[in-house]
């Protein structure tokens, strides 16, 4: 492919570089996008409040 | 050849009216009196026209084109007589290169010239191959000058009245045929911008006609060919098959943790804990499998996943169920006995799970196992679709633009019946 035509796909090119990098960091940190599980994450800071710690009573 | 001696005396009211073409000058209109008559011994009528129009580029304005200086010599505004549009040409002149057109039409300009006939390569009456292009034929018609200023080197009118023209286009490019019973010219003309001509002759683009619709020649300047889009694409499906293939031979899939749950251990509790493990590596993601020996009915769990170290809590739920009967003859099936539920980014750490089931009337067991580093396949998909998106908006866009290219045109390759 020549130089002129890179040039000219250049937009695309940088779109993709863009989708996949993204692609490659969820890859790595195990990232699923339209996740079907929902997750509550409760940051307790080693204190255990919340449903956890009703159930623990 | 601006500020000649050369005279040309009007038919009409006699003036001496100084040419710019001198003895090329084969028919002008007078621009004392606005008369068009052909110079020389010629019997031909004088015509006035009904109306008067003032060209965007003056009669002797100079305009650089591939580095040669041409000048306006004539204008004249010609009418297709069946459909009736109009558009504009203007007769430009170069000593060396000799004369070409301007031609305007709904703010969009090409430049054409003539040629030679030469070896075209022919499919049909209606296309053509010649170095590389296929032309099609855009429109056939025949014209009739409506208004003419300056001067010309053929009888305009005339030749105009008694020809049909055929143009066929490969856009940017044309070609026009113009033929009678005697002769028959060839012109090839070339798209140019509003602002290519506006820089030519060095006047403001807003002196120009203002641009509407496509215009037939007009290129779809995407500043690359379709095959290198869908070589690239290609290319990107290939970079992002290997990229999944390492992200599903590299994930260890590791089970953590396997044990079967039963109703009758859970005693006066309402929730089951499970023993520490420990989950290892970098942040990644984790699975949890959940089977149960379900015969038309249903299982739901809530889950707490509890960091030890952190005291950070994952909280979710994972429901199955399966049913399956028979009717009209025929078995169904509803559900699966197994779910999953993905959890994402979870860092390393000891953890462990609280899970509070809720059993059915006829269901009091289920397995669970808790695995690491899973890959996904959801977001390869996705990915693709993402990456897809570019050529099909490129293609769909190219599409309607050609319709509306051809829209004007009685060849359209479009044309439903």
């Amino acid at each position: 492919m020549e130089m002129n035509e890179l040039k000219g796909l250049r937009y695309y090119i940088a779109y993709a570089a863009v989708v996949i990098g993204f692609f490659v960091y969820s890859g790595v940190v195990g990232w699923k996008w339209f996740n079907p599980t929902t997750v509550e994450h409760q940051r307790t800071g080693g204190h255990h409040v919340g449903r956890s710690y009703i159930y623990h009573k | 050849m601006s500020g000649s001696n050369y005279t040309i005396t009007c038919k009409k009211c006699k003036a001496e009216n100084p040419s710019r073409g001198k003895a090329m000058t084969i028919a002008m209109a007078c621009p004392t009196c606005g008369t068009y008559f052909c110079v020389g011994q010629w019997n031909k009528d004088l015509i006035n026209f009904n109306f008067s129009a003032e060209p965007a580029l003056p009669i002797g304005s100079k305009g650089k084109f591939e580095g040669f200086v041409y000048e306006v010599i004539g204008f004249a505004i010609k009418q297709e007589t069946k459909y009736h549009y109009r558009w504009r040409e203007y007769l430009i002149f170069n000593p060396m290169r000799g004369y070409a057109f301007l031609s305007e039409y709904n703010g969009h300009w090409n430049f054409i010239w003539p040629v030679e006939e030469g070896h075209r390569r022919h499919k049909s009456d209606t296309d053509f191959f010649h170095e590389g292009h296929h032309y099609r034929l855009y429109q056939k018609y025949r014209a009739q000058v409506v208004y003419a200023r300056g001067e010309f080197f053929f009888d305009i009118v005339g030749i105009s009245d008694s020809t049909v023209n055929e143009e066929f286009i490969a856009p940017p490019f044309l070609y026009a045929v113009e033929r009678d019973n005697d002769s028959l010219l060839w012109c090839k003309g070339e798209y140019i911008t509003r602002n290519e001509v506006a820089n030519a002759f060095a006047i403001s683009v807003n002196k120009l006609p203002h641009k509407s619709g496509m215009g037939y020649t007009q290129p779809f300047n995407a500043g690359f060919k379709d095959e290198s889009l869908i070589k690239f694409s290609i290319f990107l499906v290939f970079i992002l098959l290997a990229l999944q293939i390492f992200f599903v031979k590299s994930s260890t899939e590791k089970v953590v943790y396997e044990k079967s749950f039963y109703q009758t251990d859970l005693g006066d509790q309402k929730f089951f804990v499970t023993p520490t493990f420990t989950l290892e590596g970098a942040s990644e993601s984790l699975e949890i499998k959940i089977r149960a020996p379900l015969s038309n009915d249903w299982l739901f769990a809530e889950f707490s996943l509890i960091n030890e170290d952190t005291g950070n809590e994952y909280i979710f739920t994972k429901d199955i169920e399966y049913y399956f009967g028979r009717e009209g003859g025929e078995s169904w099936t509803e559900g699966s006995n197994s779910g999953e539920a993905f959890l994402s980014e979870i860092p390393a750490g000891k953890y462990h799970i609280n899970i509070y089931p809720e059993f059915s009337v006829s269901n009091h067991e289920f397995h669970l196992s808790v695995v690491r580093d899973v890959a996904s396949m959801s977001n390869f998909f996705i990915t693709i679709v993402g990456l897809a998106i570019f050529p099909i908006a490129y293609f769909i866009r190219k599409h309607i633009l050609e319709q509306r290219r051809w829209s004007d045109s009685d060849y359209s390759p479009y044309a439903t019946e």
